[in-house]
Parts: structure tokens; C-alpha cells; sequence
């Protein structure tokens, strides 16, 4: 189906997730049929209600045993079930590009994850997108079902590149009204941009009824901030730099980063975002697999 | 602060580097690419007030330690005033001790003299800074002694403080002395006094003489003064001290008495009231308080009576006067009275005693008395009307008690008179040589009076460095202007010239008048009622030119001296006085305004009459004849060694004489050296004051263990400041 000797594709870990169906915390709308469930009625298994007959109904969903019983005319409907279009944000803006020593760049990362989850929603016959963003949209592929567009997908991976400023928020809104709706949007970023206009983005998703889900990548040196003499950090999406005596401000900077990190819970908890938090020095097989298990939990509402 | 081992500082940069470290940190930066640039720049933006000072408070403490360590190895000393002090255990440490009677004074609440606690401080300063060559000046020893280390030094010192003045300039001279023949890489000159002004001297001449010699050795010799006078040692020491003004032995109608004034002075803060208590026991504290007066019991000892008079005393000083005290007619107490019973018999000797106090070394006063000797006066003169006048004045007593007698001898007659009784030896001839001259010195260093008068014809001998020129009659210079004469005190002078208005003799006979006289002197000096003497009404007609190393006591307006001194050396008792005209009428009117004459020839023959008779009074210190090793001790402090006689107080024997040696009145002045008046005496010599501590038995103490504390506290403070902040909110990896 496809070739596999991409860098950024571990069969092993590919094996293992497969175990677990990628499923939809909310009801999608797919153009097949699949494993999620629809908004709409269908022809399932899966009674979901009796209904009275109205004229203009097929009379061959009538329930003729209901009628024996009751005298009356019921349409006996079941639940629909469909495919996803699972939408793929990947952040490509210059901050991504940042790694300590022996830890993965997080673009490499965000490979990972996106060529993995892209891989595991194709295999079970969902549509899978992908755009990556910086300053703006830099590639949009559009979801779609075929092996050829996963090669598409990973070719594009591939050649991905950490340059250019976030610009996010506003990149996020534009995927909202482009992406068709009821699609699950899984966004990969540092989401260093300021949360308010995140949380912005977040309920806009929301209101388009996507699944949105948030992989949040860190360095741990990110969070540690353990330099030892005096660095001057230059920022890698800007020529800014400014020098630093790392043991005077790693205080400060602990305090900034806490507060950033508790704001980013909070607003993805209130806007229904899952979200999920990420150090690079992790294997990216368990920050998927929580995610993939939590969403087995339950059945997608319709 | 000071340091045993100065040299240690110059490691004392090295404290820096931990400043250095961070400057150089600080310039090794490393560049990197950062992603999460927000939080640094939201980071710079908050209070960075305790992070930075934890930073600062963390390179100060690291700072401290270093510095700590090093002024550790240093050895530091506690100092505070020691600034010349240095850590040259090969440093040569001259000791100058003031042993004058008020270093025997204990302060309030020791049980040490000051001379003692000066010494222990000193020793125990030598130990700490290792010193081990240690030199003493004693003032009576001809060579400075030696000491190889302190506890030698310790053993030898004195303990017990003499009655005599100190010389502080004297023992400076034999210091610099030491220090010229004994060159050293370093030399420190400690003295150790309470800074009274009688011991420093601090007008006397030799000062210059000392800082100039001293400054010429360099600035390897230091000086540090250790100063007993004012310090905690004795905030609130008091002190009575006695003396005896006059002791006389008196006829009486009931037999013999002795007449005696003593003197009782007060200085320092006010004794505590005293019970009353006591009777002629004499060993009871007996002091009467009462509203205006205290009585102080005075016990007085005469040969091996003794009895207890109480005197009031007013303000700060009491007087006992002409107290009388009856003797047995076979009275003697002569230590000597074996030998000389019959010379001796009525002669003897006592002490005045105050109850101690916190100097015992001025609570005792000695005294002598006999019968007082005839005055007897030798005129040598060809010419027997000239010093007829003088043979008057002599021959006639001022008391009924004193016998007076003068003979008139020729020149060819000196020879052969016996001179053990004669007082006075008025020479008025030409200037004695060969034989003759030798006699009248030994007369002189005797104790002897000469007076000199001019001859008839003066020759051009020479005699104690002096000489007569030729006689001259008064020129219309020395003519009389009216303006009164005056006598001076020293150095003050007034231009008064010669002349009285109210002179009958003035106007038809050309007379000088004498212009300036010192009545500071022992000859001139104002009368018993405080008078000065009529000298300005005295008249010179005819003068013989003096020419010699002279001090003058009386001059004309023109400076030519009437009167003048000749002292022969440094140990001569009384000078030789000379008298530049004689008392004939021809000459002058001394004979005819009498009054001065008789005065100054009474005098003389007063003062020359102590070598006649067989006891004598002297100043400790300043008397080296009176008494010697050889001498007896009759009373005084038992514990003296003999050499160290003439310096204590007490009466002493010698084979005929009974002699008591005084305190300097002087040592009741408390007068200190002000440090005002030190820089004046060194000058720019590198000197420093140290005022002596009662809490600590050293000048200077150790005090590494202060550092080693430091040290440890600023490492201790250093960890603590660099222990890693425990952040409850670290970030959550998920």
C-alpha cells in the first residue's frame, strides 16, 4: 500500500497503535460510509428510534410488527456511520526547528506524530489532510482516502521546513471556515503565540464543529532553562536576540513559563480542545497512544 | 589592624576572584538559537530585585571567604591604635619605663600598680608578637641591659616605682644612645608611662636634641607610648599625698621640740565618706567627716615614738603648721648614735603617714632634723674695708637660735683654715689658682657657698670659666632716666632701665641701677611675705667687666651682670655666685641700702650651712652625692636595692650624715601630655599613643579565630544562597 522507508515511520510503533481505531470524539461528516458516527440517520445496524410515519416516508422502513402492535405507523431508523476527514495543522514556523542537545528537533517530532496518525486514519479508511502553516498557509492538502494521497502526505512531510514567523491564530481561523465541517483538526505547535488569541481560534474551531485536537511540543531544556554561564539567545523566528545571565533570570522565566502552560490548560479545557502536552525527549508512541485510548472511551456524539 | 605577617596581604588581591570569574564569565557567553522567546523577554520584564541581590549577596560572600582566609594566614593582631606596629618578630624592642611615684598608684578595682600592669601588658604584647630581643633603659645604670627573651626581661623588670621624677628626654638620650651603637633593621622604643608633664618635661631642651637624632636613624625606629594616665584603668582613682614643708628642731622652756608643717594635697575624684573611728593608735582609719572639713589622721613617727594628729582639711589640701612635738632631752634616734653620740645627740629622724590610698608611694613623707649649725663665713680679702659690710651681714643671726660667725682671713691665711664648718667663702681677690683653686672646688662640690668679688686690681687669671676684666666707672648711659626697675621671672623681660626718682643720691652722683633680676632664683627671690626684694633701689657706681660662660641673675640696662651663676657641672648642688662690684661706697650701695645685702649673704650662708651640719634634705633623683649604695637605710622602703637609694624616699645614714630624701614636688601635679604637645616633641618621628586596657592583659591580641568564623560564615551563607529554589510549580511534563 505504501512505502514505509520514510525516517519519520516506525513500523514497530505503527504496529502496536494500530491495535487501537482512531475515532471522533464528535459525530463526523463523511462522504462513505466508516467507522464514526454520523449526524444523519442510516442504514446501520444500530436501532436509534422510532419515528411516526409521515407522508412521503419510504413505506419500506415502515415497522409493520409496531403497526400489528399499536395500530399505528412507525418508521424504525438506525444510526448512520461514516468516515472522518482528519485535517493535519503543522506548525512550520521557525521555533520548530529548535533542539537541545540529542533531542529531536520538534519539526521532527511533529513529523512523527502527523505521518503516524495520517497513516493510522488512512488505514482505517478515513480522509486524511494535511496543512502545514508559518506565516501562512505554506502547503494545504486537502483529506482524501486514497494511498497515493498518503504518499502525497509524507512526501510533503518530508520536505517540510522550520522557517518564517507563527502566525498561527490567524492561519487557524482561515483553516475554520475552509475546512469543511464536522472534521477532525489535529494541530501540532509549540503554540508559542499569545493564548487569548489561541482560545479565539479554539471556540471558532468549535463552532465549525470540528474535532480539534492539540499536540503541544516542548523542549526540555524549554522547560528546565538550565544554561550555565551567560547565553545571548537569538530568536529563531526574528534576528531579536538578547543576552542573559541564565542563573539571575531562570526564575523569571519559570514564572512566565507556568503561567503560560497553566493559561494553555485552562483554554483548551474550556474550549473543548484535546490537548495534549508533549516534551520531545518522550517517544512520541505515548503521547499517541493516550491519545488514540482516550478516545475510545466513548461514543462519538451525535 | 595589624598583622604578624604583613606580607600575607599582598595575597589580599586574590579575594578578587571571584569577581574576576564573573567578568570573565560574563564575557565568555555562548550563542543560542532560542525558541521559546516570549518567557525570556516576559522574564526580563518582571522585578529581578531578590534574584539579583541573591547573585550579588552570593559574589560578595565568596568574596568575604577569600578575603577571610587570607588576612587568617595573615595573623591578625586587634590593634586599634597600634597603626606603627608591625609583625617582625626580629624587631628590637627598647623599654623605657616611667618608675615615678605616680606609676605606683593602683587603680580602682586592681590589684596592680600601673607600673606593674604596664609591664604585664608589655610582656605579654613582646610574647604575641614574638619579639625576643628585649632592651631596657635604666636611668641609673650607665649601659642599657639586654634581655634574650621576655620572660628574662619579666623576671629583671622593676615592680616597685621609684620617688623620684621621671626623665623621660634623659632616657630618650640613652635610647638614641643605644640605637646609634646598635643599628637594627627595625627598632620599636616602648614607653610606658602615665604622661604626667613633671616626667616628659616637655619644655626641656633635649626634646630637639632627641628628635633630631632619632630622625637621623630613619624611619626603622618607632615609637610606641603605652599611656597609664587616663583610660579605664582608673576612671575614678583619688589620691591625698603628704609632705613635710619645714622641720626644725626648737629650744623650747620645756626642753627641746620639734617644729613641723606639713602639707596634704588632694587630687582625683572625692574620697568616699569615712566613719569615725580610731584614736592615737594611729593604724585605724580615723577620718572625721564633717559638714565643711574632713580630718585626716596623720601619724607621725619620731625615732620609735609615734603619735596621731588629725588635720582638717579644706577643699583639696590641708596644712599642719609649726606643729610642735616635745623630745627628751637625751633625745636621738641616730642610727649612728654609737660613733657620734656627741655630734649626733640631738639629731634625728621621722616620717609623716596618711592612711593608704590608691597611690601608697606619696602616703609617707620623711624628715631629719638637728640643731641648727652655726653659719659661719670665711671673707678672703686684702682689702678688709671692702667687704666689711659683708663681714656685718654675716656675723649678725636672724634667729636667736642660729649662731652666726664671720672671720676675715688674708689670702696667705686660706691655706691653713679649716673649712669643715665654714658655709659661706666670699673671695674677693683675684681669681684663685694652683692650690688654692682646688681647695675652694672640693669647698664647692661640698655643698659649699662661694661668692666672688671682684679684686682691687683684677689680673688676668681665670677661675670656673670666668674672669675679670677691668673696672669701669658708669658712663652717662648708665646715667638715671627715672623709670622704676623690675624684677623678671626667666625668659620675661621688660626694658626698664636704671634709675629711681625718688633717689636722694640721684642727680648729683652718676649711680646705675639695677634693671632686670631673677626673684625666681634661689638668691633673689621674693621675701617670706611675698615682697620682692628692694633690689631696684640698689646703686652701682663702679663695675668690673665678667666675661665667661656666666647665667645672670641681676643687670644694668646695659646688660653688663651686676650678679651672675657659674655652674661648674650637671651634679654641682649650688652654683658659684659672683658679685660684680663690692659694697664699699666707692663701688656701689649695698652696703648703705643694706637690706638686699644682708638678705642675699643670709641666704647664701642658710644654704651653705646644710654641708656643716650632719643631716640634709634631698630630692630623690636629683642628689646623687647624699646617698650611695654605701648608705644605711634608716627608714623608707625596705625592699630597695641599695643602688636604687638615692632614688627612693626615706632617711638614710652615711657615716656622719643623716640624710631624707624627698619626692618631687612636681609628682603632685597631675598635669598630663596632652597628645598635642607629643607631636611637638616627635615631630614627624612615626610614633603612636596607646592607651593601656584593663579587660585584656595584652596591647594586642590574635584574633584569627574572628576570621576563621568569618570565613566559615560567608561559606555557610554561600551554599545557602546557592541551594537550588524548590519550585512547587515546576511545569508538568504532560
Amino acid at each position: 500500500m505504501l512505502n514505509v522507508t520514510r525516517s519519520f515511520l516506525d513500523p514497530q510503533i505503527i504496529a502496536r497503535l494500530a491495535a487501537v481505531p482512531l475515532k471522533a470524539r464528535h459525530a463526523m461528516q463523511g462522504n462513505v460510509s466508516g467507522r464514526h458516527a454520523s449526524p444523519h440517520r442510516g442504514s446501520s445496524v444500530e436501532f436509534a428510534e422510532y419515528r411516526k410515519y409521515v407522508p412521503g416516508d419510504d413505506l419500506r422502513r415502515l415497522d409493520w410488527r409496531a403497526f400489528g402492535r399499536t395500530d399505528r405507523y412507525y418508521v424504525k431508523e438506525f444510526e448512520a456511520d461514516t468516515n472522518l476527514r482528519c485535517c493535519v495543522v503543522l506548525d512550520t514556523s521557525g521555533s520548530m526547528g529548535y533542539a537541545s542537545k540529542g533531542m529531536l528537533t520538534k519539526i521532527d517530532y511533529s513529523r512523527r506524530i502527523a505521518a503516524t496518525l495520517a497513516y493510522l486514519a488512512a488505514q482505517q479508511g478515513d480522509a486524511v489532510g494535511l496543512a502545514t502553516v508559518a506565516e501562512k498557509i505554506v502547503q494545504n492538502i486537502p483529506a482524501k482516502r486514497s494511498a497515493a494521497h498518503l504518499k502525497l502526505l509524507f512526501d510533503t512531510l518530508e520536505k517540510t521546513k522550520p522557517q518564517g514567523e507563527t502566525q498561527l491564530p490567524q492561519i487557524l481561523d482561515e483553516l475554520a471556515e475552509t475546512v469543511r465541517q464536522r472534521a477532525l483538526v489535529v494541530i501540532i505547535s509549540d503554540f508559542f503565540v499569545p493564548t487569548d488569541e489561541l482560545k479565539r481560534c479554539f471556540e471558532h474551531l468549535r463552532f465549525r464543529k470540528h474535532d480539534v485536537a492539540a499536540f503541544h511540543l516542548l523542549d526540555p531544556q524549554e522547560i528546565e532553562f538550565a544554561f550555565g554561564r551567560p547565553v545571548r539567545f537569538v530568536d529563531m523566528e526574528g534576528n531579536t536576540s538578547i543576552f542573559v545571565e541564565p542563573s539571575e533570570i531562570a526564575d523569571r522565566y519559570q514564572r512566565a513559563l507556568a503561567t503560560y502552560l497553566q493559561a494553555m490548560q485552562k483554554l483548551t479545557l474550556e474550549t473543548g480542545v484535546d490537548y495534549h502536552r508533549i516534551q520531545t525527549n518522550e517517544s512520541y508512541e505515548h503521547p499517541l497512544m493516550r491519545f488514540l485510548v482516550a478516545r475510545t472511551r466513548g461514543r462519538g456524539v451525535r | 589592624m595589624n598583622f604578624l605577617q604583613p606580607w600575607m596581604l599582598l595575597a589580599l588581591p586574590l579575594a578578587a576572584i571571584p569577581i574576576i570569574i564573573h567578568l570573565v564569565n560574563q564575557r565568555r557567553f555562548q550563542t543560542v538559537p532560542w525558541a521559546a522567546m516570549r518567557f525570556l523577554l516576559d522574564a526580563t520584564k518582571m522585578s529581578s530585585g531578590y534574584t539579583k541581590l541573591r547573585q550579588w549577596l552570593i559574589l560578595a560572600m565568596r568574596t568575604l571567604a577569600l578575603a577571610a582566609l587570607i588576612l587568617f594566614t595573615a595573623r591578625p593582631l586587634t590593634s586599634g591604635l597600634l597603626a606603627l606596629l608591625g609583625g617582625d618578630a626580629n624587631r628590637v624592642a627598647i623599654v623605657l619605663l616611667d618608675r615615678s611615684p605616680s606609676m605606683a598608684e593602683i587603680p580602682t578595682g586592681a590589684l596592680n600598680s600601673k607600673l606593674e600592669q604596664g609591664i604585664d601588658q608589655l610582656a605579654e604584647t613582646f610574647k604575641t608578637l614574638g619579639i625576643q630581643r628585649i632592651v631596657q633603659i635604666d636611668p641609673l645604670a650607665e649601659k642599657p641591659e639586654e634581655f634574650p627573651s621576655v620572660t628574662q626581661w619579666l623576671r629583671a623588670a622593676p615592680r616597685d616605682a621609684w620617688s623620684a621624677t621621671s626623665d623621660i628626654p634623659g632616657q630618650l638620650e640613652k635610647a638614641l644612645l643605644y640605637a646609634k651603637n646598635n643599628p637594627s633593621g627595625n627598632t620599636m622604643v616602648w614607653l610606658c608611662s602615665d604622661m604626667r608633664d613633671s616626667d616628659w618635661k616637655s619644655q626641656d631642651g633635649r626634646w630637639k636634641g632627641v628628635q633630631d637624632g632619632f630622625r637621623a636613624l630613619g624611619p626603622s625606629i618607632r615609637f610606641s607610648i603605652l599611656d597609664l594616665s587616663q583610660n579605664d584603668l582608673n576612671p575614678t582613682a583619688a589620691n591625698r599625698s603628704i609632705r613635710t614643708t619645714e622641720v626644725r628642731r626648737v629650744e623650747a622652756e620645756t626642753g627641746p621640740e620639734l617644729a613641723l608643717s606639713l602639707r596634704i594635697e588632694q587630687a582625683g575624684a572625692s574620697f568616699p565618706a569615712q566613719g569615725t573611728a580610731g584614736n592615737n593608735s594611729g593604724d585605724k582609719s580615723v577620718d572625721k567627716t564633717t559638714e565643711n572639713t574632713t580630718n585626716i589622721p596623720v601619724e607621725i613617727t619620731v625615732g620609735s615614738n609615734r603619735s596621731v594628729v588629725e588635720v582638717p582639711m579644706q577643699g583639696n589640701s590641708a596644712q599642719l603648721t609649726d606643729y610642735r612635738i616635745p623630745l627628751e632631752k637625751d633625745f636621738t634616734s641616730d642610727a649612728n648614735a654609737g660613733s657620734t653620740k656627741t655630734d649626733s645627740a640631738a639629731r634625728g629622724f621621722g616620717s609623716v603617714r596618711i592612711p593608704s590610698d590608691s597611690n601608697p608611694s606619696d602616703d609617707t613623707a620623711y624628715f631629719v632634723f638637728e640643731p641648727a649649725p652655726a653659719r659661719r663665713a670665711l671673707l678672703i680679702s686684702e682689702t678688709p674695708e671692702l667687704v666689711q659690710a659683708i663681714e656685718l651681714c654675716a656675723s649678725i643671726s636672724p634667729e636667736q637660735s642660729v649662731r652666726c660667725e664671720a672671720e676675715l682671713a688674708s689670702l696667705s691665711q686660706f691655706e691653713s683654715t679649716d673649712l669643715s664648718d665654714v658655709a659661706l667663702i666670699v673671695w674677693q681677690e683675684n681669681l684663685p689658682t694652683g692650690k688654692s683653686l682646688e681647695t675652694l672646688s672640693k669647698f664647692v662640690a661640698s655643698g659649699g657657698q662661694l661668692l666672688l668679688l671682684p679684686p682691687e686690681n683684677p689680673d688676668q687669671s681665670e677661675a670656673f670659666g670666668v674672669q675679670w676684666s677691668s673696672w669701669e666707672a658708669l658712663d652717662a648711659s648708665e646715667a638715671p632716666v627715672g623709670n622704676a626697675a623690675a624684677p623678671v621671672n626667666n625668659s620675661e623681660s621688660t626694658d626698664n632701665l636704671e634709675g629711681n626718682a625718688g633717689n636722694a643720691q640721684a642727680g648729683s652722683d652718676r649711680i646705675a641701677r639695677i634693671a632686670q633680676w631673677q626673684n625666681d632664683s634661689q638668691l633673689l627671690s621674693n621675701t617670706l611675705n611675698g615682697a620682692p626684694l628692694p633690689i631696684g633701689q640698689l646703686g652701682i657706681r663702679r663695675l668690673c667687666g665678667l666675661t665667661g660662660n656666666l647665667e645672670p641673675l641681676a643687670t644694668l640696662p646695659s646688660g653688663k651682670p651686676f650678679l651672675a651663676s657659674v655652674t661648674l657641672s650637671a651634679e654641682q648642688a649650688l652654683p658659684i655666685m659672683l658679685c660684680a662690684t663690692t659694697p664699699s661706697d666707692r663701688d656701689s650701695t649695698l652696703a648703705g641700702d643694706g637690706v638686699v645685702l644682708y638678705v642675699t649673704i643670709q641666704r647664701l650662708l642658710a644654704i651653705g650651712a646644710s654641708r656643716v651640719g650632719t643631716t640634709r634634705n634631698a630630692l630623690a633623683g636629683t642628689d646623687h652625692r647624699a646617698v650611695d649604695a654605701s648608705s644605711k637605710m634608716s627608714l623608707g622602703n625596705d625592699e630597695a636595692p641599695s643602688n636604687e637609694y638615692p632614688m627612693h624616699a626615706g632617711v638614710y645614714a652615711t657615716d656622719e650624715t643623716l640624710v631624707a630624701i624627698h619626692r618631687d614636688e612636681t609628682e603632685d601635679l597631675p598635669r598630663v601630655v596632652e597628645t598635642p604637645v607629643l607631636e611637638r616633641l616627635f615631630g614627624d618621628l612615626a610614633w603612636a599613643k596607646i592607651s593601656a586596657s584593663k579587660k585584656a592583659s595584652s596591647l594586642v591580641q590574635e584574633v584569627w579565630r574572628w576570621f576563621v568564623v568569618a570565613m566559615l560564615m560567608a561559606l555557610l551563607l554561600e551554599a545557602l544562597l546557592c541551594l537550588p529554589k524548590v519550585n512547587k510549580k515546576r511545569p508538568s511534563q504532560a
